[in-house]
């Protein structure tokens, strides 16, 4: 039975992008418009890629070190063959549960909360396309499928965040991310050639060149033996670019608060679930390769750690709620990036899951307050709404409750995560992981008290969140709760080397990161509850809520230096090029006038010009050949 | 009884034709005018009965016939194939000059199969006197059927062509009693037998050079290379396709032969050919972009093809033999579907000026379709033929040494200049205007129009799937 399902999976891949068609194509041809029929496919395709998965994964469970690959030969090049397919491992499973899950959630959220949008259909065709990106992402087998649909992937990240595209900032905000995304993916296409050169050149196995996810253990043993140092180490850097640019982690961490601009359930989905997830999962599946190299490994703990602090510190200051989300979204996603660059391999990818599911949930409560409040996303405008909303808010508590590690599901990955710093030594790291947490614990409880506790600041009553919202945030809710009961399945589940049961003295770390968790929810408390005055270090403040000017940084290299020097090119291009193309039609003009000319009409003249034609090229003969017979009699040659 | 066997081995095609000839003499003295249509089907008749005889010519391995002067093999029978097949589909197109001279028209046809039978013994020739009696029959045939037409430009083209056509064979026979005198032959294995030998000289060197210039007539490149555009522009159009197919591909199959073997010690005509080329190319497409008549435009274009296939064939190898050829296979057929669209043109009453041209793409848009595809192909635009066989082509050039890359070089940048007057012809068409309301009337010249349709077609089909015929003249080169 089974056997059936894991035979037929790819049908994950494809039912959304035939459902996809299918709306483009009914809405051109005026065939399907019915808002309902739209979004009953689109949950059909999800719920189907659902069940797939749980049935895949139970199988999984069942036999261990079980792999399925199925792939056929899309493209042909003398011995090289590149294979398109599906893959599904332990990790890729697990991707697939919880991508299908998150977006079946989803969708049945937007199913409500976009029904009033003009552009609905298109806003679920995008959907799929992206569930069919997703899911082709995580189910690739190797290196270039995956590229594909990363980039596909960033297509649909683009089309969604620009989806009210007449408003200008939404627009800017998509061609942003979008060329965030570029520059990484130039990293990772880089790399994935660089790679597949070096095994293409000098391995036996012409296989391994499109660097297959089932064998890369192997790769990443030829590539190191086949490179020196230096050249490994760039290949990793330019594949973690792609990774860093869509987990958006810090120097290219700017897209992910703009992203915001689009629809709510988008910023649950994409940005906050399963595409950002994206990059932390292709370092797992990239793993055999970067832990050859301490210092990759490190690289991408330490790139972890300053995105974690710079976009907690940041969050701290912010006042749109969905971009204290956005920054807490790049601030989680830094410390799986820690976890993973520091050796806690498990317990990066178990925050993973855990933070999509209550990092959805966080915004699918944002999206029901900003409904209710008519669009307002200012907190400072918000407060006591828990009167209104009285299940948002116990959401929007537990998810809080559960990010800063204090209970639930967060609680069991960030002690994970603890644990296996402090089991590899990286003290410094574990310093730095407190003190994020910290932060955590401080601004997720500042935007819970401010918006739900206190006095109502707003003018008109918050509408009540219809059912189908209740619903999504209720299941969400479960899954936040009770997803810690599996810890240590998976930690069986998803191992890398020896890298498990690492939970023998867990009681200093739980103590630690608890009262860590603890001071902070209290300093919220005191300062945001209790309306306590404190003094503002205006510095400190500054920084945080300009985002230490690095926006402003940004903007300045391109408004002032790549303008001055695209200004530069384009006189050049004008005066220079142009001018000597214009001289050279001139000239070609010019020539072509002498030849009319020359053209006369009497035969006479052509005649002549056969003549002088044949003279003079017996002259340059005989003169070459005088000259070639004078030399050679100098040199002596006979 | 030895001639008798020589001729039913190698000889039947153009037996046959001579046949055909004599069968349109006699009718021309006898038959009543409004038989004229026969001609065109004994024509037809002949040429496809000589093709199907193609297949009995004896080919394996070399044959020798006539004490060595008519050689037959591989190459010889692709050559003949060729010019048979091209003459085939020319011969659809001379409907109207047909008609225009119903008098004359067995006559016609019978000049016709004439240029044809010397291009046939052109190509196999293997001797300087074979070869110079089948240029001057094939000359012979030209000059009146340039003279056809109607009014005085086609008088004036045939004095022309007979006047430098005369200069250039007394240059050719210069160089070929130099040769003799040189090598005591006028046979090309004994002439190439003799260098094995020998040490070639500077005056073997002038020898080459002055048989290469005086072929170069045919060609038309420089330097006998003006005469093209008067001539194009004064002779009927149908005439002038096949003046610029069947005698050329017959010009380039013997000219391959002269540089693989009796010239083949000369390296100073390398060299002379290659500057030959370029500066045809300069010429021809700096000329064309001036001309508003699509004749005039033609006469250099095709002159333009002749100086690429030139510089290819200067550099004697197998593999740019094979690219000569598929670059002459996917020439015959862009040329011949650009000029039965000149023939449509003319026969709905449109002058030959690029400015008549407005308005098509509305009103005839299949043609249209059609036409600008060839132009596209002469062009070298992808998805035709003409631009793989230009890249083939280039591509063997830019191999065959790195001195020839500079001159490699200048030649595509004027290709460049060439596509400026090709696309000039396609934006007349996609250009609208109001006083001209052109309607082109297809049911007049069905035949040209079907030619015009599968040489479009043929253009297509050859630039997406080239391999079979690639290999094909990849297996003629390595057996010449």
């Amino acid at each position: 039975m089974e056997g059936t399902f894991i035979n037929n999976i790819y049908t994950v891949i494809l039912f959304p992008l035939w459902v996809f068609l299918l709306i483009i194509l009914g809405r051109l041809l005026n065939v399907i418009q019915s808002r309902r029929v739209i979004s009953l496919l689109t949950l059909a395709s999800t719920l189907y890629g659902v069940i797939f998965a749980v049935v895949t994964f139970l199988y999984m469970l069942k036999t261990p070190d079980y792999v399925y690959e199925n792939s056929y030969a899309f493209l042909r090049i003398e011995n090289y063959t590149l294979n398109f397919g599906v893959f599904v491992d332990n990790l890729s499973v697990i991707m697939l549960l919880v991508v299908t899950t998150i977006s079946f959630l989803v969708q049945l959220y937007s199913t409500n909360y976009m029904y009033k949008d003009r552009s609905f259909p298109r806003f679920f065709a995008y959907l799929n396309l992206f569930n069919f990106s997703m899911i082709g992402l995580v189910l690739s087998p190797n290196l270039f499928q995956n590229y594909v649909f990363w980039e596909l992937v960033g297509v649909s990240s683009y089309l969604l965040i620009g989806f009210w595209y007449k408003k200008p900032s939404a627009a800017d905000a998509a061609k942003k991310a979008f060329l965030m995304n570029r520059i990484g993916d130039f990293g990772l296409l880089a790399g994935t050639i660089a790679i597949s050169y070096f095994i293409y050149r000098y391995s036996d196995e012409a296989s391994l060149a499109t660097v297959p996810f089932s064998n890369i253990g192997n790769i990443g043993d030829y590539l190191y033996s086949y490179t020196n140092d230096a050249v490994f180490v760039i290949i990793c850097v330019l594949l973690l670019f792609g990774s860093f640019a869509k987990s958006a982690q810090f120097p290219l961490h700017t897209w992910l608060a703009d992203a915001m601009e689009g629809p709510t359930p988008v910023s649950a989905l994409i940005h906050s679930a399963t595409m950002v997830a994206a990059g932390v999962y292709l370092i797992a599946r990239l793993y055999p390769l970067y832990s050859l190299s301490d210092g990759v490994m490190n690289f991408i703990a330490i790139i972890g750690l300053i995105t974690a602090l710079i976009c907690a510190y940041f969050a701290i200051t912010q006042n749109d709620l969905k971009r204290i989300l956005a920054y807490s979204t790049n601030s989680q996603l830094g410390l799986m990036f820690l976890a993973l660059g520091a050796g806690a391999y498990t317990g990066g990818l178990f925050h993973l899951v855990t933070h999509a599911y209550f990092k959805s949930m966080l915004f699918l409560c944002s999206g029901i307050v900003i409904h209710s409040l008519a669009h307002q996303q200012d907190i400072r405008f918000m407060g006591g709404l828990r009167k209104y909303l009285p299940l948002t808010a116990a959401c929007y508590l537990i998810a809080c409750i559960s990010i800063s590690g204090l209970l639930f599901s967060g609680f069991c990955s960030k002690e994970m995560i603890l644990s296996g710093l402090l089991k590899n030594n990286h003290y410094i790291f574990a310093v730095g992981f407190l003190i994020v947490a910290l932060m955590t614990a401080f601004y997720m409880f500042r935007s819970y008290f401010v918006v739900f506790e206190g006095d109502f600041k707003g003018s008109n009553v918050p509408l009540k969140s219809p059912f189908l919202l209740n619903l999504s945030i209720s299941i969400l809710a479960v899954f936040t709760v009770f997803l810690g009961i599996f810890q240590k399945g998976f930690e069986h589940f998803i191992k890398f080397g020896n890298d498990i049961a690492q939970s023998e003295n867990l009681l200093n770390p739980v103590f630690i990161s608890v009262s860590i968790a603890v001071l902070g929810i209290f300093l919220a408390f005191v300062i945001y509850c209790k309306k306590n005055k404190i003094i503002k270090p205006k510095i400190l403040y500054q920084l945080s809520y300009n985002r230490f000017y690095i926006d402003n940084f940004y903007d300045f290299l391109s408004k002032k230096i790549y303008y001055t020097i695209s200004n530069i090119c384009a006189f050049i291009d004008k005066y220079l090029v142009d001018g000597l193309v214009i001289l050279a039609g001139l000239n070609t003009r010019a020539l072509s006038w002498v030849f009319s000319k020359m053209q006369t009409g009497n035969f006479q003249s052509y005649l002549a010009y056969a003549v002088i034609f044949l003279a003079i090229s017996f002259a340059v003969l005989m003169f070459a050949y005088t000259m070639i017979m004078q030399y050679a009699f100098l040199s002596g040659v006979s | 009884m030895e001639f008798l066997n020589n001729i039913t081995k190698i000889m039947l095609p153009e037996i046959l034709l001579i046949v055909f000839i004599f069968i349109q003499i006699i009718l021309s003295m006898f038959s009543d005018t409004k038989f004229y249509k026969l001609s065109k089907w004994l024509t037809v008749l002949g040429i496809f009965l000589a093709i199907s005889l193609c297949s009995k010519v004896s080919i394996d391995p070399i044959y020798y016939g006539f004490k060595n002067s008519i050689i037959s093999d591989n190459y010889t029978i692709f050559f003949k194939f060729l010019i048979l097949l091209s003459s085939f589909l020319i011969v659809f197109l001379t409907k109207k000059v047909i008609m225009s001279r119903r008098d004359n028209a067995f006559r016609f046809n019978a000049l016709l199969l004439t240029v044809i039978l010397g291009s046939l013994i052109l190509v196999s020739a293997n001797d300087f006197l074979t070869m110079f009696i089948a240029m001057e029959t094939l000359g012979f045939g030209m000059f009146f059927l340039i003279a056809f037409e109607k009014g005085h430009c086609s008088k004036e083209a045939t004095l022309k062509y007979l006047v430098i056509s005369a200069v250039a064979s007394a240059v050719f026979l210069f160089g070929v009693s130099y040769m003799y005198g040189i090598t005591g032959s006028v046979n090309f294995s004994s002439i190439y037998d003799y260098f094995l030998n020998n040490n070639p000289t500077l005056l073997y060197s002038m020898a080459a050079i002055f048989i290469t210039c005086g072929l170069a007539f045919k060609l038309g490149v420089i330097p006998f290379a003006n005469w093209i555009l008067d001539v194009y522009e004064g002779a009927n159009t149908s005439v002038v396709t096949f003046l610029s197919i069947v005698p050329k591909v017959a010009m380039f199959g013997i000219l391959a032969r002269l540089l693989v073997f009796p010239l083949s010690y000369s390296f100073e005509l390398t060299f002379i050919l290659v500057v030959i080329s370029v500066a045809t190319a300069i010429w021809a497409n700096c000329l064309a972009i001036r001309q508003k008549n699509i004749k005039r435009l033609l006469a250099c274009s095709s002159s333009a093809n002749a100086s690429y296939v030139l510089f290819a064939a200067a550099l004697v190898s197998v593999f740019n033999l094979s690219t000569v050829l598929f670059y002459l296979v996917a020439y015959i057929f862009m040329n011949i579907g650009v000029f039965a669209a000149v023939i449509i043109l003319e026969s709905s009453e449109f002058s030959n000026k690029l400015y008549e041209f407005k308005n098509f793409a509305y009103t005839n848009p299949v043609f249209t379709l059609c036409f600008a595809t060839c132009i596209f192909g002469l062009a070298g635009f992808p998805i035709t033929a003409g631009f793989i066989s230009k890249i083939y082509l280039f591509s063997a050039i830019s191999r065959s040494g790195l001195i020839f890359l500079p001159f490699l070089m200048i030649m595509m940048l004027t290709i460049v200049v060439s596509v400026y007057y090709y696309l000039r012809v396609v934006k007349f068409m996609f250009e609208k205007s109001d006083n001209v309301t052109s309607e082109v009337i297809p049911h007049k010249v069905s035949s040209a129009i079907v030619i015009l349709y599968c040489c479009a077609a043929i253009t297509v089909i050859l630039g997406i799937c080239p391999s079979k015929i690639i290999e094909i003249c990849q297996l003629m080169a390595y057996n010449i």
